[in-house]
């Protein structure tokens, strides 16, 4: 559901207590042209949403009458899929772990580049286009093989709950695995950023190894990531989000 | 071991001075007291001897006094066991005075008693009887000492008479036996050894207390048992732990308090800066901006990384370093890992994680590289960051770790960031019971070091 105006502009609702930082997104994000609400508080965020189809919040953590949070939680009990753009001070005990736990689908910390909240507005509006089902609440670990991944904090967990811990590139490759387990992945799939290049260098193919390096540490985990001879690779196992 | 058991060593601990006064202390006296009652033995011995030169002076006397002339007679004829005249003209060779003394107390003033102890000859005549073939089994046993007591009796005349006393032979001294001393000396080494353990023993916990303190944000209070004034010292210490870290979290409140407020108007200001219209005045604006931020981003990393409650885990080393390495590597830095440890730690990830990447951001900002290199011995750590920098001047090197100091102006790269990197690098460490150091490298660049115990 789409509750952009007969123009197709897409609605963003802007929930911040301070009014100039509130005034302030308005108008920067105003610069895409989106049809832009604004509410003060967690009791303006009901209203309005009440009135209207919202496909976007952005949503400040500490509002006066209730905290971000709490309202994040609530609005996905409810099976409300509207993404959710956190955005928080830094050092709050609340901490982007709990807050993308919780059901916010991007985090921000204030104070941000005007040009990142524009960014991270309209890969979340592109993300969800057309698949409410895409804002479902994120799980926190994916279960593959003997291992655990903790998708928030970047690390594989063994059996023993003894860490290991992955660099960036990793990560993402292996995020990219469980988002489609027993699908053949492309290079060029494995390594989107790289698309133009990837047909020539062997970055991904070192990336693979190294990666299959360390799940093959413990039993049971040495033959997870298949290659397929001229097309790619494989993660052969059943993946379990818990 | 030999280090242990030199003089200096021993001396400069407290345990080792107390086992030292103790057992010396000990040792001398009871061999003190050992001597003092030999010397009473020796006493006793005299005054028995005394007393029975006394008791039979006494006895003839008092005959001489009841029948003197039938009494004159017997000790003439040897009749008495044990008394007889002595022989005319003998000389009292070797006088003794105290036993004359104790004889005056018995047979009064009046009597001005003399006597001394001569060779047993005077006593007996044994022409034939040679004692030592004559006797079975006790040498000399049979010949009686025989001591000379001259008197005046009550009648007025001076009677000289010659006493033959069983002989009394004083036991061998066994004071100085060395078996006797060596048992002393063992007993009282052992007992000091007791006392100082004893004594350090608390001691020792509150050193270990101490030194757990420093090097941790979190530490535990100490258990406070034992006897009155440890308890005392245990339950001050715990209470100025308390004091200390409480004023660090104060600190650390307060600072956390001022970063985390400075946000909303730096988020405000730089919203508003996307409406300044003169680029170039926007450009230094926002360069202004970006400094505060990373002010205020790094005083809010170094309260949370104070305040960190992260749980202890096991984590595999190697890759928390070769992911980090890849890290680095990928945003262009040439940060290299020249050796592994290889195997699990125990620590907290994230913080370790974090400490490890500040150093090696520290490194690649003013030396330009990184070289990591992971030692492990006996459960200890050491990660070490080399960079091939200007390095830091001696001096300076402990100044390194206050917030907000960076090298001297002169040094290359000196001047930029907000030189908290260290500080924090440090607080974290210590969450997880580690430490980070700094020296200058053979060959130039500095290296920094975490050392903890996984």
């Amino acid at each position: 559901m789409t509750g952009g105006d007969r123009t197709g502009r897409k609605t963003v609702l802007v929930v911040e207590d301070d009014e100039d930082i509130r005034d302030l997104i308005v108008e920067q994000l105003a610069r895409d042209n989106y049809r832009l609400l604004a509410a003060p508080d967690i009791a303006g965020l009901r209203r309005i949403c009440a009135a209207e189809a919202v496909d976007l919040i952005v949503l400040d953590l500490n509002l006066p009458d209730g905290d971000g949070l709490a309202l994040c939680r609530e609005l996905r009990a409810r099976d409300i899929a509207t993404p959710v753009i956190m955005v928080t001070a830094r050092g709050t005990a609340i901490d982007r772990v709990l807050g993308l736990e919780l059901g916010a689908d991007d985090y921000l910390t204030k104070p941000f580049e005007p040009r990142e909240l524009m960014a991270r507005v309209r890969n979340l509006l592109r993300r969800t286009e057309g698949n409410a089902a895409a804002a479902k609440v994120q799980r926190r670990l994916v279960r593959f093989g003997p291992w655990r991944l903790d998708l928030f904090q970047r690390r594989l967990i063994a059996p023993d709950e003894g860490l290991v811990m992955l660099s960036s590139a990793e990560f993402r490759l292996l995020s990219r695995f469980i988002e489609e387990p027993n699908r053949v992945l492309s290079r060029e799939e494995l390594l989107p950023e790289r698309k133009a290049t990837v047909a020539y260098d062997r970055s991904i193919d070192l990336q693979v190894s190294r990666l299959r390096q360390k799940l093959g540490q413990i039993e049971g985990g040495a033959d997870l990531i298949l290659t397929v001879r001229s097309e790619g690779y494989v993660l052969a196992c059943p993946v379990i989000h818990e | 071991m030999n280090r242990r058991l030199r003089p200096s060593v021993l001396f400069r601990s407290m345990a080792g001075r107390i086992f030292v006064l103790l057992a010396v202390g000990i040792a001398a006296s009871s061999i003190i007291s050992l001597f003092f009652a030999n010397q009473a033995r020796r006493n006793d011995f005299h005054r028995i001897r005394h007393e029975r030169v006394v008791a039979s002076a006494v006895d003839v006397a008092g005959r001489l006094a009841r029948e003197p002339e039938k009494t004159a007679q017997m000790l003439e004829q040897r009749l008495i066991l044990g008394a007889a005249a002595a022989p005319v003209g003998i000389a009292i060779g070797d006088p003794e005075p105290g036993l004359a003394k104790e004889l005056e107390r018995h047979l009064g003033a009046a009597s001005h008693p003399e006597a001394g102890q001569v060779p047993t000859g005077f006593c007996f005549r044994y022409k034939k009887l040679d004692p030592r073939q004559a006797a079975a089994g006790f040498a000399d046993a049979p010949l009686p000492d025989c001591w000379i007591v001259r008197f005046t009796d009550t009648a007025g005349k001076r009677q000289a008479i010659a006493l033959g006393l069983p002989r009394l032979t004083m036991p061998a001294d066994s004071t100085f036996r060395p078996v006797d001393l060596l048992l002393i000396m063992l007993v009282s080494a052992l007992l000091s050894v007791l006392v100082a353990r004893e004594i350090a023993k608390p001691l020792r916990r509150l050193e270990k207390a101490a030194e757990a303190f420093s090097l941790s944000l979190d530490p535990r209070p100490l258990p406070e048992e034992g006897p009155d004034e440890v308890r005392a010292a245990l339950s001050t210490f715990n209470l100025m732990q308390n004091r200390v870290r409480a004023g660090f979290r104060e600190r650390t409140q307060l600072l956390a308090a001022i970063s985390h407020d400075l946000q909303t108007p730096l988020t405000r200001m730089r919203l508003r800066l996307e409406q300044v219209d003169n680029p170039e005045l926007r450009d230094k604006l926002l360069q202004d901006h970006r400094a505060m931020q990373t002010l205020v981003r790094e005083g809010l990393d170094l309260a949370s990384s104070t305040e960190a409650q992260e749980d202890w885990a096991m984590i595999d080393i190697d890759s928390v370093l070769h992911s980090i390495v890849e890290d680095a590597v990928e945003l262009g830095h040439d940060v290299r890992l020249l050796s592994e440890c290889g195997g699990m730690v125990r620590g907290k990830p994230n913080a370790l994680t974090r400490c490890i990447g500040n150093l090696v951001d520290n490194a690649v900002k003013y030396g330009g590289d990184a070289e990591i290199r992971c030692t492990r011995t006996d459960g200890h750590v050491w990660i070490s960051v080399r960079d091939h920098g200007p390095g830091i001047d001696e001096a300076e090197l402990d100044e390194m770790f206050e917030p907000f100091t960076r090298g001297t102006a002169g040094q290359p790269g000196g001047r930029s960031g907000t030189g908290i990197g260290l500080t924090i690098a440090r607080t974290l460490a210590m969450t997880f019971d580690g430490s980070v150091r700094l020296a200058n490298a053979e060959g130039g660049g500095l290296i920094a070091t975490i050392h903890f115990e996984g």
